[in-house]
């Protein structure tokens, strides 16, 4: 195989960035023209915009949650981040405190919430979805206890907090503005710095990166703070977006995030995918639910669709992958086992394994016998 | 006595190698057969033809004279065929009574279990064969001495015949050697035939009856046990053809890269003392379970150890981690490319790069220059890919072992293991990887080699090491080096009778 491929070597060259994010893109522009066609007010600049703005919040916090999942885990607690973060930042907004700092609490806030589940994960090797499904109720008390209960609504004239919730500079919406920030910050990081690149490789496989001498903890737990992070900001714009400081704020946010990142074509495995795919899936669904409203779908019927496209483009991404993989020779499934030992079948039934290659793997199981 | 089991011509090709060629094999119910050969002879191959995991390409077996044909592994329990290998197949959160008798409880009616009667049969059942453990017990908590005994005793639980147990010593010390060994020997009673794979020649004459040896797939001496001795067993099982190699003229400097003094890990390893030169391939040679792998993880960090020094270029090293390893100057090519050495769903830009990130902790990566690296490094070790953009996956295995070392080349380390690093390559891939580690000795780096192939150890090595249960038997020159030298301490210590 490895000779014969040469020559296609000629075909269309993807930037790197877009590389295996092509999928949700394509649905995504599909569903623009279908859209424009259907209702052609979608196309209307303000609707745009609204329509962006509603995707930047669930925007920001998937792209935090793009760099948990490349990495391997998962991360549900970043809606309770966003409700802890969002109510505090209402006290301090009621306070009288200056956006920045609030900024900056709401931030570290959420990377605090971040470290905990990577040092849970990482070094207590507590499972990603128990550890952060434990965080996740854990914070959604912490912020109940904030606030008592109920929401903390305020007023302000701040500008700076404004801008981070509905204001914006000339036509552009200030929660946009921050999304596509955070989007550029994500692409460039995952892509451009030895902890991108550490992100992708405990993905791909804990035991050969630890072997490739990279320092795997702690880039798992970088992951979960950035996720944090992510959540914490997210929060901070929720509650200028609402006047309200909610302790229920996010809910379910960690799902409609997790969705962003799968639709946009980053495996759940960890180690493919990246936060362009994640831009457009944030895009997608967002586009979706304003398609729907526009032709008139109720909200029931709304959700039902949308669990339905999720299948879809996933199965769809999924079929694409596989083929791509096959026309250059690797069997179903070969990618599959990415994380799985090679030999991790005792029938030993693979007609290709070689003699030798069994007898060490029964060597190397045997002597983890020992270590136990 | 009679014949139990008769494999006639078997063969069996794989991709480019002839892993069998016309083995014939006969046991006797009551007797106790003792296969051995070097790693890669085919011995396992050969097992599973028996156990219906590989169907030969020529050949039938017989089970009390009638010709049978074991399709799948499935069909190998109906013929009482029971195969037990070094990873048990038993379910460790499930009690003893449970393993023992899975799928054949004895049941109240048409579907509840009747356990009282379970366990009661299991203890009956456990107690006849002299195998001393709790019937409540969770298997997982057992020995492994233990667990084996428990296997085996299921497969009797199954009416086995034929029972074939793949270095079920390998794994055990003394006294549980001891009592597996005797409980074998008690299946003879009951008319099994047992084939019996090890690589500890001594035990051997202690038991076995008859023995077969493989060499290269070829069957080539078979035999009564008493006629025969531990120097003229090793001259059958060595000998090797893996075509022609040739020494490399090296001229090792005196510096000393690496030092190891009194390397322990408690039951893997003990005092393991050996110095590295630079521009030196030392190499290390051993049985499987030997304790080779091993050697190489504690020196790079990946599993932790219990005592000894190891110093890298003068100054001590303390490597918890492979992280720490790499920074040092200490690099492994681990055994499993495919899991533990390469990202397969990353491309070969995307992996060249990661060690030498992790060695010099730099910030930046540069996609890019990566890929411009990636290319120049695919045309310096030929490489065969079609885009160094492509998965790693995608590529053929010396293409993926060449990236591997490409990894370490860009790296810069000061000493390299290599953990069996042509094992499943085809020869021409091979000779390019002995290229490339000469290169790596020109540059001054310091190689360990670990490989199961003799002639590879001996035409590359500038010394050889061999390795004995976690011990390092005997340090052998490169010119008085030879397979038989080397397999006899390999093999460990001459006949000692049981």
């Amino acid at each position: 195989m490895s000779t014969s491929a040469v020559t296609r070597s000629s075909r269309l060259r993807v930037p790197g960035a877009l590389r295996g994010n092509l999928i949700p893109l394509a649905i995504l522009i599909l569903l623009l023209v279908g859209l424009t066609v259907l209702a052609p007010s979608f196309l209307r600049v303000q609707n745009l915009l609204n329509v962006a703005r509603q995707a930047s919040i669930v925007g920001v916090i998937s792209i935090g949650m793009t760099f948990v999942i490349l990495s391997g885990g998962i991360d549900l607690s970043v809606g309770s981040t966003l409700a802890v973060a969002g109510v505090v930042s209402a006290s301090m907004i009621v306070a009288g405190m200056p956006t920045p700092l609030i900024l900056l609490v709401g931030i570290a806030i959420g990377a605090a919430t971040g470290l905990a589940n990577g040092i849970g994960v990482a070094i207590l090797r507590i499972q990603p979805f128990i550890m952060t499904l434990a965080a996740m109720v854990l914070f959604r008390g912490v912020a109940l206890r904030w606030t008592g209960g109920g929401p903390i609504q305020f007023r302000t004239g701040d500008s700076l907090f404004d801008f981070l919730g509905s204001g914006g500079i000339a036509a552009i919406p200030g929660p946009v503005m921050v999304f596509a920030l955070v989007s550029i910050a994500g692409v460039i990081v995952l892509r451009y710095l030895t902890f991108g690149r550490y992100i992708y490789a405990i993905g791909g496989s804990q035991e050969a990166a630890r072997l490739s001498g990279v320092p795997t903890s702690r880039t798992a737990i970088g992951a979960y703070v950035i996720s944090g992070a992510c959540a914490g900001l997210a929060g901070v714009m929720t509650t200028a977006r609402l006047s309200s400081g909610d302790p229920l704020g996010g809910n379910l946010a960690e799902l409609d995030a997790i969705t962003a990142v799968v639709v946009g074509g980053t495996s759940l495995m960890g180690g493919s995918g990246g936060a362009v795919g994640t831009i457009a899936g944030a895009l997608l669904l967002a586009v979706l639910s304003n398609a729907m409203n526009l032709i008139g779908i109720g909200p029931f019927d709304q959700m039902m669709v949308k669990g339905l496209v999720i299948i879809g483009a996933v199965l769809f991404a999924a079929r694409a992958t596989r083929r791509r993989l096959v026309e250059r020779g690797v069997p179903p499934g070969g990618l599959r086992g990415v994380t799985a030992p090679a030999s991790a079948d005792s029938s030993g039934g693979s007609p290709s394994t070689k003699t030798g290659e069994r007898e060490s793997s029964h060597t190397s199981q045997a002597q983890e016998e020992i270590r136990r | 006595m009679s014949v139990r089991l008769e494999m006639r011509s078997i063969s069996k090709h794989f991709l480019g190698v002839q892993a069998l060629s016309d083995v014939d094999l006969t046991v006797d119910t009551g007797q106790i057969l003792a296969l051995v050969g070097e790693n890669g002879a085919g011995k396992s191959t050969l097992i599973k033809v028996l156990s219906g995991a590989v169907q030969p390409d020529a050949g039938e077996i017989l089970i009390d004279g009638s010709p049978v044909h074991i399709r799948i592994p499935h069909d190998a329990e109906p013929h009482g065929i029971a195969t037990i290998y070094q990873e048990l197949n038993l379910f460790p959160a499930l009690s003893v009574t449970e393993n023992l008798l899975f799928n054949r409880y004895p049941k109240r009616g048409r579907y509840a279990i009747d356990w009282r009667a379970a366990r009661a049969e299991a203890r009956r059942f456990l107690a006849q064969l002299g195998v001393h453990v709790d019937v409540d017990q969770a298997v997982g908590q057992l020995s492994v001495a233990q667990r084996q005994m428990l296997e085996i005793a299921k497969a009797l639980h199954r009416e086995t015949r034929i029972l074939v147990l793949d270095e079920p010593t390998a794994v055990l010390g003394g006294a549980d050697v001891e009592n597996l060994i005797a409980l074998v020997k008690s299946l003879r009673d009951r008319d099994v035939a047992v084939i019996f794979i090890s690589h500890r020649l001594s035990e051997i004459f202690g038991f076995a009856d008859h023995y077969a040896v493989l060499r290269d797939g070829r069957l080539t001496g078979a035999g009564f046990v008493a006629d025969i001795d531990h120097d003229r067993l090793v001259s059958m099982m060595v000998g090797r053809d893996l075509g022609h190699l040739v020494k490399s003229a090296r001229r090792p400097s005196g510096d000393v890269v690496l030092q190891v003094e009194g390397l322990t890990r408690h039951g893997v390893l003990s005092d393991i003392n050996l110095t590295l030169h630079r521009g030196e391939v030392l190499g290390v040679a051993g049985l499987r379970g030997a304790g080779r792998t091993e050697l190489a993880r504690a020196l790079f960090g990946a599993d932790p150890i219990d005592g000894g020094r190891v110093t890298v270029k003068g100054r001590v090293m303390h490597a918890k981690s492979p992280n720490q390893a790499v920074r040092t100057g200490v690099g492994l090519v681990p055994e499993d490319r495919g899991s533990q050495g390469l990202f397969r769903a990353l491309s070969t830009a995307e992996n060249i790069p990661l060690v030498r990130l992790a060695a010099t902790g730099a910030w930046r990566a540069n996609p890019r220059a990566d890929r411009r690296l990636a290319e120049a490094y695919v045309d310096r070790l030929r490489i065969r890919l079609p885009d160094v953009g492509a998965p790693v996956g995608t590529l053929s295995g010396g293409n993926q072992q060449k990236v591997v070392l490409a990894k370490w080349l860009e790296a810069d380390v000061s000493v390299l293991i290599l953990d069996e690093p042509t094992r499943g390559i085809d020869v021409g891939a091979k000779r390019e990887i002995y290229e490339i580690v000469d290169e790596l000795c020109e540059r001054g780096v310091g190689v360990i080699l670990i490989s199961s192939e003799l002639p590879e150890v001996l035409a590359m090595s500038d010394r050889i090491l061999v390795m004995h249960q976690g011990r390092i038997a005997a340090e052998v020159d490169r010119d008085k080096a030879t397979e038989e030298v080397l397999m006899r301490y390999a093999v460990g210590p001459g006949a000692s009778v049981h």
